[in-house]
């Protein structure tokens, strides 16, 4: 005999302290009170919480998600700017969400490409930068193929996965002493394009954080110099792969930290 | 694909697509004589154009079509609903998707046609 069961639904509607936010950040920016910081960690663990759970299906265990989600968190906590008129969890929430998307991002290419591809790629960037001192100009599909004694649908598919993984480590570029690191931001004036995209400048300056200086310097040249991806790459010393793969890098990070409500 | 032929492609107006279309992009692009820059600007506003289409549709499917012109490939994305025509400031995410469309397109623009909205984007052969 069946027994009837009552279930009961709670909706918790998550609520923060705006005050206590206040105090504890102004703690930690003025004091450099860690013990702030771990409080506002451990306050918003829940934001991190609902926003990891809308990732639950995809196969992740939910802990690893949370733990990847704090990260987010712990960035957003240092780059929050508390003059400015903005929520925290405004401010956050793309954070988090982005940090999560990125690991499934990595994830994904982790595994997916086959080695034949990774060879493939590897030959195709030497063979962009062959052709392109040997024509004086940026070569074709074709030209590629025919230089690798391959078909275009290779050079193709080739190009297509080349952003899975680094020939080179660009992690150098980042600029860890600041000496001379690049930000975009100091070229974005009130009446730019990129600023009309965006209603305050602490989202866009928030999604922009979230770019290496390289990835910002790649977006500065391309769509505010209007250089092509072979001149970029020249010009930064780095190759035409590597200018495609950090500028779709880069459009996908500033999207998905423009457009928070994308989460699924 | 020569001129006056056209390719069409019609996908679920879901994200994991954009790759499907992408490569089709990209194909014919190379066909139409790109240079590879050009090869990844096509690809580049095809996943835009992509995500503007999706910004407005929660489910049913995106129609693709390519045109081969003599001067480089010519992409129309609709029926979209009527909505995706009205530049009302709207998000972000559509405006974000408009300012990289414009910056790597040669052409594009939005029209309503029949109560629906289209995409057309033009990418010139150098």
């Amino acid at each position: 005999m069946p027994t009837s069961r009552r279930t009961r639904k709670t909706t918790r509607k998550l609520v923060w302290d705006k005050q206590l936010t206040r105090e504890l950040f102004v703690r930690y920016r003025a004091d450099g009170d860690e013990a702030a910081r771990d409080e506002l960690v451990e306050m918003y663990l829940n934001l991190v919480k609902y926003l990891a759970s809308r990732f639950r299906n995809r196969g992740e265990p939910i802990d690893d998600l949370i733990q990847v989600g704090t990260i987010g968190l712990i960035k957003a906590i240092d780059r929050f700017d508390v003059e400015r008129a903005v929520e925290f969890t405004t401010y956050a929430t793309p954070t988090i969400v982005g940090e999560l998307k990125r690991y499934f991002r990595d994830k994904g290419w982790a595994i997916k490409v086959p080695r034949r591809l990774q060879e493939l790629s590897f030959k195709v960037n030497q063979a962009i930068d062959a052709l392109t001192q040997r024509c004086q100009r940026t070569p074709t599909v074709p030209e590629i193929a025919a230089y690798l004694e391959v078909t275009p649908d290779d050079v193709l598919e080739a190009l297509e996965t080349s952003e899975a993984y680094n020939f080179v480590s660009l992690e150098t570029d980042r600029n860890s002493d600041g000496s001379d690191s690049f930000s975009i931001l100091e070229y974005i004036g009130k009446d730019d394009q990129l600023m009309a995209v965006v209603d305050d400048r602490t989202t866009l300056s928030a999604a922009l954080k979230e770019l290496t200086p390289m990835e910002q310097q790649v977006l500065y040249l391309r769509f505010f110099q209007g250089m092509t991806q072979t001149e970029i790459a020249r010009h930064l010393g780095i190759s035409q792969m590597q200018v495609s793969r950090l500028l779709r890098r880069t459009l996908r990070v500033m999207r998905e930290n423009l457009v928070p409500e994308g989460v699924d | 694909m020569t001129e006056n032929e056209r390719v069409v492609l019609t996908v679920p107006a879901r994200g994991e697509y954009a790759r499907v279309v992408r490569l089709c992009a990209a194909e014919l692009a190379s066909r139409a004589g790109m240079n590879i820059d050009d090869v990844d600007d096509v690809k580049l506003a095809v996943e835009e154009a992509f995500v503007f289409a999706a910004e407005h549709m929660t489910d049913g499917e995106m129609t693709f079509t390519f045109h081969a012109e003599p001067e480089g490939l010519d992409l129309l994305v609709g029926p979209l609903p009527e909505e995706c025509a009205h530049d009302t400031g709207g998000d972000a995410g559509e405006r974000y998707a408009r300012f990289i469309l414009e910056a790597v397109c040669d052409e594009f623009e939005v029209f309503t046609h029949d109560s629906a909205c289209f995409l057309r984007l033009v990418k010139k052969t150098v």
